[in-house]
């Protein structure tokens, strides 16, 4: 198969918000296991949406080999590592 | 006092605020967080948003309704949360190339005919719209050849044998498992299997094999018996309800190494939560409970049923949370959130349909997903060859989240951008997401954080 280089996502200037003044946070791993509750604010699931290094291995669960077969169900397969 | 700079932060893409009962939520969009706000944080924030991210403004208006003294420790949690990255987060950047992303999931057509008649069926009772047949052991060798050379470096590749109703073609399912078996081991990699059925040819020899060779399963029932055998029907126009539930109850006591018990709702039974709780009844954990795609006019699924359908929704999370007090687990596909989900670049990419996900005829044609087969313009080569069209492949690779209109939509990490086809289907065209299916995977995800802030309660 010949492959080919697409265009990478997210470059500098594609993204109005890589062009703001808010500080970018990183989300990497090494999230914080405990939940935070607070008095005004609970935190019910913690920061999830790994990136880096270490990720975009590819071998979990195509989303359609799950249950589905005709919608998208992205979010909720198992990461493998 | 403390000021967080939020002049210039895209709230609309970055922050989802909602109410549901009476639970305040904010899913923080970038990181993946969910919280639950008081009444008082919930409006500071609407202020917030209201007002472009002022927050001298949205503190002073919150003040005006509720006391300074509790504005002040609102805006010190938030502080809390925006240091520990879990709101107010920006996007973080995610390179990947398709260059190295490679095909390890095929959907395997071995029986494009089916002996039965659903009346929603989009594979055209199984045919797709092409001449009927069986795979040829031949051809079913030839793809799993093509599996195993053309998944590169990945170690985990699947195989789902589909159909039309792959039960029909059964000595090629078992040959293609040793088959697949023998070659993935030479090659330093694992085939997991997977079989979607309708159940009907599913006696004791096929459930003992299936069990025997750990080849999870996919079962087809709709619901509650008049619902299942509205839609789901032999040749001869009779019900499958009493053949099929039977079948399926011993192939899940049997307890395979993974099922779900899969179900259509269409606009004929928009009370579908009643057949969630039917089939829970027959002793299924986990269920899914697909939207119909298309169908005739008096099935297919509409915006006007949106209401009812979000109403359902709603029912069935108070369904499973009531049942999980009682210490009973039922598992419905859609409302999962699994803290270990897939990372940033998998959900920028979507269902990787045409890339890494390949459906294949029984003739041994290579199509985008199973949605696409016999569509016109989307045949990517055969397994006979091995080859695959990469203006196809590239077709599928540039219309992923990063370059949708869902740029800006808060659901866009759970969906990957949504299904292909569906969009293709309804709008003609792969970039324009189906609007309806948007709508109804939106409230999927508001009940799934509804039920993760109920559990916190306790």
């Amino acid at each position: 198969m010949v492959e080919h280089r697409l265009p990478k996502p997210r470059v500098e200037g594609s993204n109005p918000f890589s062009r703001s003044i808010f500080k970018v946070v990183l989300i990497s791993d090494g999230y914080e296991e405990s939940e935070k509750v607070g008095k005004h604010l609970k935190t019910v699931i913690q920061p999830n949406l790994k990136n880096g290094k270490d990720t975009n291995c590819r071998e979990c669960l195509a989303s359609c080999q799950s249950a589905c077969k005709t919608s998208c169900t992205v979010g909720n397969q198992v990461c493998r590592k | 006092m403390l000021v967080i700079n939020l002049c210039h932060y895209n709230f609309s893409a970055n922050i989802h605020l909602f109410r549901m009962k009476d639970t305040n939520i904010l899913l923080d969009v970038n990181s993946g967080a969910v919280h639950v706000l008081d009444d008082q944080t919930f409006c500071f924030v609407e202020e917030l948003i209201r007002n472009r991210g002022d927050w001298e403004l949205a503190q002073s208006r919150t003040a005006a309704a509720y006391s300074p003294e509790a504005v002040k420790e609102i805006g010190k949690e938030i502080e809390e949360a925006y240091r520990a990255g879990s709101l107010f987060t920006e996007e973080a950047e995610a390179e990947f190339d398709y260059g190295s992303f490679f095909p390890k999931s095929i959907c395997l057509n071995v029986a494009h005919l089916c002996n039965m008649r659903c009346r929603y069926c989009f594979a055209q009772q199984g045919s797709f719209g092409q001449s009927q047949g069986l795979m040829s052991m031949e051809v079913a060798r030839q793809a799993v050849d093509f599996l195993i050379r053309s998944s590169g470096p990945r170690k985990n590749l699947e195989l789902d044998f589909f159909g039309g109703e792959p039960l029909l073609n059964m000595d090629v399912v078992k040959a293609t498992v040793e088959y697949g078996r023998e070659r993935a081991s030479q090659a330093g990699k694992q085939i997991n299997y997977t079989l979607t059925t309708n159940a009907l040819s599913l006696d004791e020899q096929v459930r003992d094999y299936l069990l025997a060779e750990d080849i999870s399963v996919i079962l087809s029932l709709d619901g509650r018996p008049q619902v299942h055998d509205r839609m789901r029907i032999l040749a001869d126009g009779g019900g499958t309800y009493q053949r099929i539930a039977p079948r399926i109850q011993a192939m899940v006591a049997s307890n395979p190494v993974s099922y779900f018990v899969r179900g259509t709702f269409t606009a004929q039974n928009l009370d579908f939560t009643k057949d969630f709780l039917h089939l829970a009844g027959l002793g299924f954990e986990n269920i899914s409970l697909e939207p119909v795609t298309g169908g005739e006019p008096e099935i297919a699924l509409t915006e006007e049923h949106l209401p009812q359908i979000a109403a359902q929704y709603e029912e069935l999370a108070e369904i499973i949370l009531a049942r999980e007090k009682e210490g009973k687990r039922l598992n419905f596909f859609h409302f999962n959130l699994d803290s270990n989900g897939p990372c940033l670049a998998k959900r920028l990419t979507g269902c990787g349909a045409g890339i890494e996900y390949l459906a294949v005829t029984p003739e041994g044609d290579i199509f985008p997903c199973h949605q696409f087969i016999g569509i016109p313009g989307f045949k990517m080569g055969d397994v006979k060859e091995g080859t695959v069209d990469d203006s196809v492949r590239q077709r599928f690779a540039g219309n992923t989240l990063t370059h949708k209109e869902c740029r800006n939509c808060w659901a866009r990490f759970h969906c990957g951008g949504g299904c292909h086809a569906l969009a293709y289907f309804q709008n003609g065209n792969m970039s324009v997401p189906h609007q309806l299916a948007c709508l109804m995977h939106q409230k999927r995800l508001e009940c799934s954080f509804y039920m993760a802030a109920r559990r916190m309660e306790g």
